[in-house]
């Protein structure tokens, strides 16, 4: 019972019928199969009764399966074969099989072959998985215009995309290996190793780099470059994987610096100018009270007793230099609003609008005008200029009445964080394409017989609404009627 | 007419250097109630070289109302504002700040430094007669001074 023999012909009888997840098959010479085990039958699906007399070429790998003649020289060569290739049971469902090729030898030379079946799906389902997420991740790597670095627990480069490639000047293949240092300014090395340290001990999985600085990296002709990083870690065994994404932000810090400037530069102009035009003003006033008193006071002294000519050209200049006193009056008026340091408080507009038609009310009795308005809002701003602004509307709504005496709503709409308030009247109306221009200084629609102004009290009234962060301007279709509107921004404190 | 030297008249000192404002100031208080001597100086020290009477001025009459510009050549009328208010026997003298600027900066120091009042000349002319004739009229007939010593 045991001897070698009863063993091994008990071992066979064990690999023939009790093993169910390796196939034993035995083919003759010819290649016809002579044996079938359970676990061949398990793995393939045909029975051994099916499968016996048969060739494999019919039951499995029918279209990829080389001629016998090769795989027995194959066999001779190399003293086993192997074939694998996806195979479909009669169930139709598919496997991966792996067939290990043998010869039996016997007295008279190869008497047939041995073949070890397995089946390998789930090995080879796992590699294709594996292999998915590698092309994946590849191509977003080959694709990316970043720099991708890997470096281990010794701070050695394990991984360098084609973006780092680009970037750095490395070429992977000179680069993977070598310390991290060989990308980084030398100032920065000792700075780096430590934060990554940090980083390490910290057990944040990802981060951006550079929150206390700007980050640098050194290309392999030693050009230093603006950068910005992230950097992940991954616990891989026992060691560590950091990953950093690392994009070179060279153009973009050089365009951010050139916007800097040239706001820094249209401050400066700004500012120039408005220092210009309150100097010119301011200054201009001195002589021109010359012109304008002695003007005055040769008219007053003189007029009647010269001839007639002269009595004209006194009016000319007499009427020319008031109107200049007048338009220098109203630049500086411009060029004051902005200039003290804003002081802005909650400003209740409805007090705003009160007051403004109580400065205004001779001339809103003169022109017969008619005012309703809805309860105003709280507003953060300057008390003063906000009612700048609201006299100059009304005013301008008294002065260019058509026929009709002015009637003129105040309104006021929340938006947002903000609110847009209106100033509407039932005047002359505004052309849409003069819609924009009545904004800037000195610009008139009428002749001053028509209509009197410098044309300043719309400009004023931009400058002042912008400087609160708002906007100004003007619907009306020419037609009668147009309401003016302007956004300030609501007070926070407007729901206490 | 006033500029006539005349007992009953009193003695205003212009220290102005602009003609222009000069023959405005004339103009206006020629049309004032009280009779006036109106002596100008160019600058601040010839102003007040005149007030210590000294040089050219050797026979000036103290004024009873000094007219000040603040932008003056050489010496500023702050400058000559300190010395007169620095001078005892000047002291009493009502020194009115007449000048073109507006600026709060201006206003504070010369008040700091006791100018009696400050007044922005009116860019309109009906207004600068105006206001200095109320000048005239305030401390020449309205307020009561100490005598001079």
């Amino acid at each position: 019972m045991n001897s070698p023999t009863a063993a091994r012909a008990a071992l066979t009888d064990h690999l023939f019928r009790g093993v169910r997840d390796l196939g034993v098959i035995l083919v003759g010479r010819d290649g016809v199969i002579t044996d079938w085990s359970i676990g061949a039958e398990a793995i393939t699906g045909h029975a051994a009764s099916d499968a016996v007399g048969r060739r494999l070429v019919e039951l499995l790998l029918n279209e990829t399966r080389e001629p016998l003649d090769d795989v027995i020289a194959s066999i001779d060569a190399n003293g086993v074969h192997v074939v694998e290739g996806w195979a479909v049971r009669p169930d139709g469902t598919r496997y991966w099989i792996e067939e290990s090729w043998s010869a039996i030898r016997g007295p008279d030379g190869v008497a047939g072959y041995a073949i070890l079946l397995r089946d390998r799906t789930a090995e080879k389902e796992r590699l294709e998985a594996l292999e998915r997420a590698r092309a994946t991740f590849e191509g977003i790597l080959a694709i990316g215009a970043d720099a991708i670095v890997c470096i281990d627990q010794d701070q050695r480069i394990t991984f360098f995309s084609h973006g780092a490639e680009a970037i750095f000047g490395y070429s992977a293949s000179e680069i993977l290996g070598q310390p991290l240092d060989v990308l980084l300014p030398d100032a920065a090395c000792e700075i780096h190793r430590s934060h990554v340290h940090h980083f390490a001990a910290s057990g944040v999985t990802s981060r951006l780099m550079g929150e206390r600085g700007q980050i640098y990296g050194k290309r392999k002709n030693g050009e230093i470059f603006p950068a910005e990083a992230s950097i992940s870690q991954l616990g891989v065994g026992d060691g560590r994987v950091y990953t950093a994404v690392l994009r070179d932000v060279t153009e973009r810090r050089a365009a951010e610096e050139a916007i800097a400037a040239h706001s820094r530069e249209l401050a400066r102009s700004n500012a120039d100018l408005e220092q210009f035009a309150y100097v010119a003003s301011h200054d201009l006033q001195e002589p021109l009270r010359m012109v304008a008193s002695y003007t005055t006071l040769l008219g007053r002294r003189y007029r009647g007793k010269l001839d007639a000519d002269a009595d004209e050209f006194i009016h000319y200049a007499v009427d020319g230099v008031t109107r200049m006193q007048a338009l220098i009056n109203d630049l500086l008026a411009y060029s004051r609003v902005g200039r003290k340091p804003r002081e802005f408080t909650d400003v209740d507009m409805d007090e705003v609008l009160m007051s403004a038609l109580q400065d205004l009310e001779t001339a809103a009795r003169e022109a017969g005008a008619t005012v309703t308005a809805d309860p105003l809002p709280v507003v953060r701003g300057d008390r003063n200029q906000l009612g700048q602004v609201m006299r100059n509307l009304l005013s301008n709504a008294f002065k260019f009445r058509g026929s009709e005496p002015p009637v003129v709503h105040v309104g006021a709409e929340r938006d947002g964080t903000e609110y847009v308030f209106s100033v509407r009247d039932n005047g002359i109306g505004i052309a849409p394409e003069f819609a924009e221009r009545i904004f800037a200084v000195f610009q008139r629609l009428h002749s001053r017989d028509e209509y009197p102004g410098t044309g300043i009290g719309l400009s004023i009234c931009r400058k002042i609404v912008e400087q609160h962060g708002g906007r100004i301007w003007v619907e009306s279709t020419g037609g009668p009627g147009s309401t003016f509107h302007f956004t300030l921004p609501a007070s926070e404190n407007e729901d206490r | 007419m006033s500029g006539t030297p005349s007992t009953a008249a009193v003695e205003i000192l212009l220290v102005e250097d602009n003609p222009g404002d000069v023959r405005l100031t004339r103009e206006a208080l020629r049309e004032g109630k009280v009779r006036n001597n109106l002596n100008v100086v160019p600058d601040g020290e010839k102003a007040l070289a005149y007030l210590r009477r000294e040089g050219p001025y050797a026979d000036a009459v103290r004024p009873d109302l000094i007219l000040l510009d603040l932008n003056l050549p050489r010496m500023s009328g702050r400058e000559v504002l300190e010395a007169i208010k620095a001078e005892p026997r000047f002291r009493s003298i009502p020194v009115v700040i007449l000048t073109s600027s507006e600026a709060e900066q201006d206003i504070v120091r010369a008040y700091q430094l006791n100018a009696n009042c400050y007044v922005t000349k009116p860019v309109d002319l009906d207004q600068f007669i105006s206001v200095v004739k109320s000048i005239e009229d305030f401390w020449l007939t309205i307020v009561r001074l100490p005598p001079a010593d």
